[in-house]
């Protein structure tokens, strides 16, 4: 558990950081969400000593961070930033070797090490272990930036814009990848955005920071349906309903129980006839893991109440309803 | 292109050749001179031994350039570093004003100190070295990536790790550029030692000079830039050796 008290870190007349009180649960994913300037990623810098803070204390499982020596401290705290930041003149496998070598671990674990993360992060190790950075595409150098915090099996892990860098497409894989990767290995994760969006897709919590001041800490939901004031109202925009709706998954509303025969695959042309309409298997289907407001999409775009959810088999295993969506808002809104 | 490659290597290589037999074998380089200077008496100098001059000059540039890059790097990563930051200004203009000195200054104002002979050339030599490769050590080290050094640090190496294993690294090339630059300049300067008789090719020039004789100038200047060549072709194949890290 990660405690900030009374938190304030000034720099001459400008205070980034102001009396700053949160509490962070292990195994939570909390986003620090506000505009530039907020002192977000300030907060991140004073939890692993980058900075030193002026009054207040963090505690990490009740230990004062300020009683822990700096490097040993930042050993067991894994950290990602935008610019990824791999050493160009090392290898793949030695980038993701820096801590585990620091800490001394021998060669043949640290071997193993780089092939579990490599393969964690979704690259092949054969193929990348003896790349240098320079080969790589920025979502693939993110990857391994991730594989290097993870590299020492950290508790915590620290992400700056971790994905500010690269384009759409390969931004949107990267935060499922790594969803995916957090509800495996269940870290203590803050994730400094300024995207809201990736905020609610991402974080368990939501703490929204302004001018250094917390101004409302609760889970992406709560913050979408109950903006604790005009700024952060504002912050979410009039399309909020559609972004609580990256919040849930299809897995939430689907309907397991489904008379396969129903369903009636046509695998000429890959589709699914039900009801009268044939759903494309690669358009118009979706999975377990879509977000709802994919789903939604979906079903606008093809005049339906209701799509077949299907795994990665392209098997039938359930379907999600119009009515469900809306009734996700009902709730949300009580 | 291939072509170029092969006719750029063995003229080189005849080049190479023609300065070793110069060096080595008095009588050679007697008759080579004598077909440009066919009335001069003397060619070759009757005391002077053209082997040990150019030793002499080898060992006056290597020892300034090596005690100046090693005296300079140090001052390089110590005005890098969070201690010495603050010594960053002074040492650079405390620097570039000995750049200012001219060299014959130097050393006319050394011998006093000093007296004859090797130390006021060293000196003088050390000066002029040492301006180059503090600003590129300063310079490399600058370069590299703020984001590169700052996550090295956070993920836990320490200040010392990251200097070895980060900073100095990836400045390699810029210093060794800096290095580069010192020695070749330092072969042209070095002549000038020979003033105070501190040795070296810079012996021919002056005595050439002095006895108002073209041979012996002609000589002292050839080989000069022959070594001048030499070095600079080492740091050549040194700095292709070492890959361009920061893209």
């Amino acid at each position: 558990m990660i405690k900030f008290n009374s938190v304030t870190k000034k720099y001459e007349d400008f205070i980034a950081v102001d009396n700053l009180n949160l509490e962070i649960k292990s195994g939570e994913l909390c986003v620090f969400l506000g505009p530039s300037g907020c002192g977000k990623s300030t907060t991140l810098r004073l939890l692993n000593r980058l900075l030193d803070l002026d009054s207040g204390n963090i505690t990490i499982d009740d230990v004062n961070i300020g009683d822990i020596d700096p490097v040993t401290l930042r050993r067991g705290i894994g950290y990602v930033i935008q610019s990824v930041g791999l050493l160009p003149h090392y290898t793949v496998k030695e980038n993701i070797s820096i801590v585990p070598k620091l800490l001394k671990w021998d060669a043949i674990k640290i071997a193993e090490r780089v092939d579990t993360l490599l393969d964690l992060v979704g690259l092949s190790p054969e193929i990348y272990k003896n790349k240098y950075p320079r080969e790589l595409s920025g979502g693939e150098a993110q990857r391994v930036g991730v594989a290097r915090a993870l590299a020492a099996d950290p508790p915590i892990l620290l992400m700056d814009e971790p994905f500010g860098a690269v384009d759409p497409l390969t931004r949107d894989v990267l935060q499922r990848e790594f969803l995916r990767i957090q509800k495996k290995l269940k870290k203590t994760v803050i994730f400094v955005t300024h995207d809201i969006e990736e905020a609610v897709k991402l974080g368990n919590k939501i703490a929204v920071l302004k001018d250094g001041k917390l101004i409302q800490y609760d889970t992406p939901d709560r913050i979408i349906t109950k903006p604790g004031n005009s700024f952060i109202e504002e912050f979410i925009g009039k399309d909020g309903s559609l972004k609580l709706l990256l919040y849930y998954y299809v897995e939430k509303i689907m309907k397991n129980r489904i008379p396969q025969e129903d369903w009636v695959y046509n695998s000429e042309s890959q589709t699914l006839l039900y009801n009268g309409f044939n759903f494309c298997l690669n358009n118009h289907c979706v999975y377990k893991d879509s977000s709802l407001k994919d789903t939604l999409a979906v079903m606008l775009k093809i005049e339906q109440r209701v799509l077949p959810v299907i795994d990665s088999d392209k098997k039938v295993i359930g379907e999600v309803y119009l009515e469900d969506i809306e009734r996700v808002f009902g709730n949300a809104n009580e | 292109m291939q072509m170029n490659k092969k006719l750029k290597f063995m003229l080189l290589s005849l080049l190479i050749l023609f300065f070793v037999l110069f060096i080595f074998n008095q009588n050679l380089a007697e008759s080579f001179l004598r077909i440009i200077f066919s009335t001069t008496r003397n060619v070759i100098h009757p005391r002077l031994n053209i082997l040990n001059m150019f030793f002499e000059h080898i060992i006056l540039v290597s020892a300034s350039t090596l005690t100046a890059t090693l005296i300079g790097l140090l001052l390089g990563v110590f005005v890098t570093r969070d201690s010495g930051r603050n010594f960053l200004a002074l040492v650079e203009s405390i620097i570039s004003i000995m750049q200012t000195f001219p060299p014959a200054a130097v050393l006319a104002l050394s011998v006093p100190a000093l007296g004859y002979g090797f130390p006021p050339a060293f000196v003088a030599l050390f000066i002029y070295s040492i301006f180059p490769i503090v600003s590129n050590t300063i310079a490399g080290i600058n370069s590299v990536d703020k984001g590169i050094t700052e996550s090295s640090l956070a993920i836990g190496m320490s200040k010392t790790e990251i200097l070895f294993k980060v900073e100095l690294p990836l400045a390699l090339r810029v210093i060794i550029a800096g290095v580069r630059t010192t020695t070749t300049i330092n072969v042209g300067t070095a002549t000038i030692a020979a003033v105070v008789s501190g040795g070296g090719l810079g012996s021919l020039i002056i005595s050439g000079l002095i006895d108002n004789n073209t041979a012996y100038i002609f000589s002292g200047a050839l080989l000069t830039a022959f070594l001048a060549l030499v070095f600079d072709s080492c740091f050549s194949i040194l700095e292709s050796k070492i890959p361009d890290l920061n893209r």
